[in-house]
């Protein structure tokens, strides 16, 4: 038995999950919020096509690192979470490389990108492919944009193998290698030791 | 053979490179046919006896190989001659299975025991089909000429195998057909970083095939570390290649928890987005089963439905699985897809 992603995906769909006043909805731990994601993207593509030449690689540092500690918080927040341990964690038989799976069918359920693993090295690399990722819809930079889902894998590698939380953090770096916003079928994400 | 023909049973005779064995053996099974079907290799000599009962394969002798052996030696042959006589009678029974199984289990040994002659066989074949004359002369050849062309087939084969040494002979260590997985990814990557001048591009990875200057010869690693840009062009090619196989109507590889990481080709049998979540349960349980009985990992799976017969293969952490839309093809998707599955495992 390993994670099923279907079983995961479901049992989200079944969670009562409601905005509070602020508009937050809590579930695994998370509050998502309700901001539109062309808020987002706007926002990233603003700040990089505002930034002369020299100083866009600080740019893209600075988005890739927003979203990386982001990810590793929410993704402490995920796994451990209520749901997390009652729905995923009676499925993982592979360790790491299980928790790995469901986090992304988590990540996957409330809708920030239909990802998933494609390959996992325990400690060394790990591929991941994506679709419907929402930056995959700012096409004005000419250039890959998919942040959020290079820094939340990166992220998640971190918790699963780097150091114990809240010290992992940067551990591995993960670089995309390919993007539908520049034209490939889908996203891929590759995490490497930093 | 000599007997079936001049005693006037053929019913049904051609050129084996129009088709292929395993095609014509179920075509002869669907049919419900009795009889001997008799092929003959041109560049052997070899003859192959098939006998058929109301289309149940019931003996097969391909000269000191019988059974099953025999029909994986017979069933890698892709030219010569094919005879069919009908309400000829077996002599023995050596083939105790329904004939898609047997075809499958000879497709098998094929695959264990072919190697790199596989290789070198297709391509003498390609050099010396008697087809290739068909339409060239005006009269059948007679028996003398055939003869003839056998053993001028014989030469030119022997003077292509001692090339084909001269030419790997030649080729630095990891090119050719030895090393048969990802050779070609090997090769492939080693000329791309090669540049105009012989000099070594700059490359991430100090491991990485290492092109010292044009005098060095390329050394491709044996057992490359595979980098991330070349993960989706090989294994879409790969996909490719697999729907080419006859009878494949689509091909999905899916993690082991039910993401779809790529799929090629469509079929309006069975709904693509569902299959993956659907093969990780089924694979989960088979997975459980064999742990319970300690009989291993699983190999291969076949689920025949009504309307489509799906095929699973573990490729590295993910399954393969082929959409077909019937078993009749089951054994030659099997083999050719064999070695396109181990090409995956290298990738996932």
């Amino acid at each position: 038995m390993t994670v099923m992603r279907d079983k995961v995906v479901k049992a989200l769909v079944e969670l009562e999950v409601r905005g509070d006043e602020n508009g937050l909805m809590p579930g695994y731990n998370v509050l998502v919020n309700f901001l539109p994601t062309s808020f987002w993207n706007t926002f990233a593509e603003r700040m990089l096509n505002a930034a002369p030449a020299d100083k866009k690689d600080q740019v893209r540092a600075g988005l890739y690192q927003c979203a990386q500690e982001c990810g590793y918080h929410t993704g402490w927040g995920i796994i451990n979470s209520d749901e997390f341990q009652s729905v995923v964690m009676p499925m993982v038989t592979e360790g790491a490389k299980d928790v790995l799976r469901g986090a992304f069918a988590v990540f996957t359920a409330w809708g920030w990108a239909k990802s998933g693993v494609v390959q996992i090295k325990d400690s060394e690399r790990m591929v991941i492919r994506a679709q419907d990722y929402y930056e995959q819809d700012i096409k004005s930079t000419n250039e890959k944009m998919g942040f959020m889902v290079k820094a939340v894998s990166g992220a998640f590698f971190d918790l699963a193998f780097g150091a114990k939380y809240p010290d992992g953090l940067g551990t591995f770096v993960c670089e995309q290698t390919k993007g539908i916003e520049v034209g490939d079928e889908f996203g891929e994400f590759v995490v490497t030791k930093k | 053979m000599e007997t079936s023909r001049t005693s006037h049973h053929d019913v049904l005779t051609g050129s084996i490179s129009l088709t292929n064995v395993s095609d014509l053996i179920q075509f002869i099974g669907m049919s419900g046919k009795t009889g001997e079907l008799v092929l003959r290799n041109d560049h052997t000599g070899e003859d192959g006896r098939l006998y058929f009962a109301n289309g149940q394969l019931h003996c097969v002798l391909a000269g000191e190989r019988a059974g099953l052996e025999g029909l994986a030696h017979i069933i890698c042959w892709e030219s010569g001659q094919f005879f069919f006589s009908q309400d000829v009678h077996s002599p023995c029974s050596n083939v105790e299975m329904p004939l898609n199984h047997a075809i499958m289990e000879a497709a098998r040994l094929a695959d264990e025991t072919g190697g790199t002659a596989g290789f070198e066989e297709s391509l003498f074949d390609a050099l010396d089909d008697d087809s290739l004359f068909d339409g060239f002369c005006e009269e059948p050849p007679t028996l003398k000429q055939q003869a003839q062309r056998r053993a001028t087939a014989e030469m030119k084969k022997a003077e292509a195998k001692e090339n084909l040494k001269e030419v790997l002979s030649t080729l630095p260590h990891g090119f050719g057909p030895t090393p048969r997985l990802n050779s070609w990814s090997a090769s492939w990557r080693a000329i791309r970083e090669k540049d105009p001048s012989g000099a070594k591009t700059p490359s991430p990875s100090s491991q990485d095939p290492v092109v010292e200057n044009s005098e060095t010869p390329v050394v491709p690693p044996t057992n490359p570390e595979r980098r991330e840009e070349h993960i989706m062009r090989e294994s879409t090619e790969i996909l490719s290649d697999l729907l080419k196989v006859p009878g494949v109507d689509a091909v999905v590889v899916a993690g082991r928890d039910g993401f779809i990481i790529e799929a090629a080709g469509s079929s309006n049998r069975v709904n693509i987005d569902d299959l993956g979540a659907a093969i990780a349960n089924t694979i989960n349980g088979i997975e459980e089963m064999g742990t319970e009985l300690n009989v291993n990992k699983f190999n291969d799976l076949f689920i025949e439905y009504g309307r489509a017969v799906i095929m699973c293969k573990p490729v590295g952490d993910a399954i393969a699985a082929i959409i077909t839309p019937d078993a009749s093809k089951l054994g030659i998707i099997r083999h050719k897809a064999s070695k396109l599955f181990d090409e995956l495992k290298e990738i996932f």
